[in-house]
C-alpha cells in the first residue's frame, strides 16, 4: 500500500517538474529535468527510486518503520520489504530474486551469501541481539529460570534448528545444560512468538528484541555466560538495480543504530 | 451462419489450435517444473534420505493424516454435498459458500481460525482444555484437523456436482416401488455416484498430502509427532538441503501413482455409466 502511495507521490513530483520545464527550485534534493530524462549518474543527484530489502524476520518492526523514516528522508525513493527467515532469503537470493539489499539475523546466512558472490558491499553489522524466554503476560505459569521450562505440562515451542533463532536456542540450552522438549519446532521467530502471543504456547526462546516490539507477552532474562549474542549483519547485492539507494539505505540504518537499541530493544553492534 | 456441423464416430477430436496450447500449457505448468526437480535431484543421496528416521517418519504421518482427513471428509462431507444439494432451504447459498469457504482461505490463515476455534483459548478449546483436559493444537488430531479443514471443500464441490447432475427419476421410481429412504440412497444414489465420490476421494487426499500452512501454523512442526513430509521438505530447503528435493520426488512419486490408479478407474467407470443407466 505504502509502495503505491510512494509510487504516486514519484509520478507527481515528475510531472510537476516537468511543468516547471527547467526551472527546478532546488528546494528539495530532487534531481533535475535533465536526471528526470534519464541521466540520473550525476554525482549531485540525490538517490531516488525504489528497492527491495530482503531481512530477517526478528527485523519486521524496527525496519518498517525505519523505511518510512527513509522515504521521508529521501523524497523520490522507496523501499519495499520482504522478511522470513533468513536462511530462507539466502536461498531466494541464491536463486536470483530480485532485491537490493539483505539483512540477516546472524552471521552464517551472510558468509554463505559472500561465499556465493552475491555481495556487491562488504557486510556492515548494524546491530546485536540475543535470546530471551518469552512468556504470557503476567508470567501465570512462573517461569523464572531456563530450568523452569523443563516442567510437565509446560508447553514449550522453538524455532526450527534450521533457521537461526533455532540453532541459537539449542545452543543456549545446550550452555545452560537444559534439556527442553519442545512441542513444535518453528519454521521462524515470529511464529515462534505468535504461539505465546495467541496463548497457545507457555513459553518461547526467541531474540530480547522480538519480545520488546511484541507488547502481548513477558521476557525472561537468560544469563549472560549461556546466552548467544548474535551480530546482524547487512550488504548490498549484485542484483541491485539501485545501488546508490540500496547504499543510501544501509547508511541510514548505520546511523539510526540508537534507534534500534532503544526503541526495538537490539543491543548495540 | 450454418449451425455446427457434427460428425459422428470420429471421437471429439479438440481443434488444432487447442491441441497445441494444451500440450504448452502441459509443459509449462506441469511437465517443465518436475523436469526441473529430476534435474537437480541429488540422486546419490537418495538413499541416505530414504534411510533417515526423521523423513520415514515425515512420511508415516503424511499417509496417516492424508487418509484419515479423507476419510473425515467422506463421513461429513457426504451429508453436507448432500444437504446443498437436494434440499432446499433458506440461505443454502450462505451454506454453499461456508462449505467452499477453505478453498479462498490462505491456509496460514485457516491455522489461526482453527486456534481460534479449538486452540487452548479458542471458542471450544477452551473448555476442552477446562473439562476435558484436551489440548488439541501441537498432536496429530490437530494436523488431521488442519487437513480435513482444507481438503475437505474438494470432496464437497465434487460430490455436490454429481448430485446435483444425477437423473431423479431412478430414485423416484426405487421409491414408488416401496423402497425406504435409506434403501434409496445405498442401493440407488450411492452407487450412481459412486465414481465421483471416488473422485472427490482422490482430490481430498492429495489436496491433504500436500497441505502445508494450516498444518504447520495449528498442528506445529515436530519432527515425528505433527511434522509431515511438506513440513519436512520446507525445513530442509531453510538449510539449502539436498534431503528437500528427494523428500518432494517421493511425495510426487507417491501422489501420481496413486492419482493415476484413481484416474482411470475412475475415467474407466464413467465411460461404463451411461451404458447401464440405458
Amino acid at each position: 500500500m505504502r509502495k503505491y502511495q510512494t509510487l504516486s507521490v514519484v509520478v507527481a513530483s515528475f510531472m510537476v517538474v516537468a511543468a516547471a520545464c527547467g526551472s527546478d527550485t532546488a528546494a528539495s534534493p530532487t534531481t533535475s529535468v535533465a536526471s528526470v530524462n534519464g541521466a540520473t549518474s550525476t554525482t549531485t543527484s540525490a538517490p531516488r527510486g525504489g528497492i527491495t530489502v530482503l531481512a530477517a524476520s526478528s527485523l519486521t518492526k524496527s525496519f518498517t518503520a525505519l523505511g518510512s523514516q527513509f522515504e521521508a528522508a529521501y523524497p523520490g525513493t522507496s523501499v519495499t520489504f520482504s522478511f522470513g527467515s533468513s536462511s530462507d532469503l539466502e536461498t531466494q537470493i541464491e536463486q536470483g530474486a530480485p532485491a537490493d539489499v539483505f539483512a540477516s539475523a546472524d552471521q552464517q546466512n551472510m558468509d554463505k551469501l559472500v561465499a556465493a558472490h552475491d555481495n556487491a558491499t562488504a557486510p556492515a553489522n548494524f546491530a546485536k541481539n540475543k535470546l530471551e524466554i518469552a512468556l504470557e503476560k503476567g508470567n501465570p505459569k512462573h517461569v523464572a529460570t531456563l530450568r523452569d521450562l523443563t516442567a510437565s505440562g509446560l508447553v514449550v515451542v522453538l524455532c526450527d534448528s534450521s533457521v537461526p533463532c533455532g540453532k541459537f536456542a539449542d545452543q543456549v540450552l545446550a550452555n545452560a545444560k537444559v534439556k527442553v522438549t519442545a512441542k513444535s519446532r518453528e519454521a521462524n521467530v515470529k511464529a515462534t512468538l505468535t504461539k505465546v502471543e495467541l496463548g497457545e504456547a507457555d513459553a518461547a526462546i526467541v531474540y530480547v528484541s522480538d519480545v520488546a516490539s511484541s507488547g502481548k507477552v513477558e521476557g525472561v532474562a537468560i544469563p549472560d555466560d549461556v546466552n548467544v549474542v548474535t551480530t546482524l549483519p547487512m550488504a548490498t547485492l549484485t542484483s541491485s538495480k539501485n545501488s546508490s539507494v540500496a547504499q543510501a539505505w544501509v547508511a541510514f540504518v548505520l546511523a539510526h543504530e540508537s534507534d534500534l537499541v532503544t526503541t526495538y530493544g537490539f543491543l548495540a553492534p | 451462419m450454418t449451425g455446427p456441423r457434427r460428425r459422428q464416430g470420429s471421437g471429439n477430436a479438440p481443434p488444432l489450435v487447442a491441441i497445441v496450447v494444451g500440450i504448452v500449457g502441459l509443459c509449462a505448468f506441469f511437465v517443465l517444473p518436475l523436469a526441473g526437480l529430476l534435474w537437480r535431484a541429488p540422486w546419490s543421496d537418495v538413499g541416505t534420505v530414504l534411510g533417515d528416521a526423521q523423513a520415514r517418519d515425515a512420511l508415516r504421518l503424511s499417509l496417516v493424516c492424508s487418509l484419515s482427513a479423507t476419510a473425515l471428509s467422506v463421513l461429513f462431507g457426504l451429508p453436507i454435498a448432500w444437504l446443498i444439494a437436494r434440499v432446499q432451504f433458506w440461505g443454502r447459498g450462505v451454506v454453499r459458500a461456508l462449505a467452499l469457504l477453505p478453498l479462498v482461505l490462505p491456509p496460514v490463515v485457516g491455522g489461526i481460525a482453527l486456534f481460534f476455534a479449538f486452540g487452548r483459548r479458542g471458542l471450544i478449546g477452551q473448555w476442552l482444555d477446562r473439562w476435558f483436559d484436551i489440548q488439541l493444537p501441537f498432536t496429530i488430531w490437530a494436523a488431521i484437523i488442519a487437513e480435513t479443514f482444507v481438503a475437505m471443500p474438494f470432496f464437497v464441490i465434487t460430490v455436490e456436482g454429481a448430485l446435483r447432475g444425477l437423473d431423479t427419476r431412478y430414485e423416484d421410481a426405487a421409491a414408488t416401488y416401496g423402497a425406504k429412504r435409506w434403501t434409496v440412497m445405498r442401493r440407488v444414489t450411492l452407487p450412481m455416484i459412486g465414481p465421483s465420490i471416488l473422485a472427490g476421494m482422490a482430490l481430498t487426499w492429495a489436496r491433504a498430502l500436500g497441505e502445508f500452512g494450516a498444518t504447520i501454523t495449528f498442528a506445529g512442526n515436530f519432527p515425528g509427532k505433527t511434522q509431515t513430509l511438506p513440513l519436512a521438505i520446507y525445513l530442509a530447503f531453510e538449510n539449502n538441503e539436498p534431503a528437500g528435493i528427494v523428500l518432494s520426488l517421493v511425495l510426487l512419486v507417491i501422489s501420481i501413482g496413486v492419482l493415476a490408479a484413481v484416474g482411470s478407474r475412475v475415467l474407466g467407470a464413467r465411460a461404463r455409466t451411461p451404458a447401464l443407466a440405458q
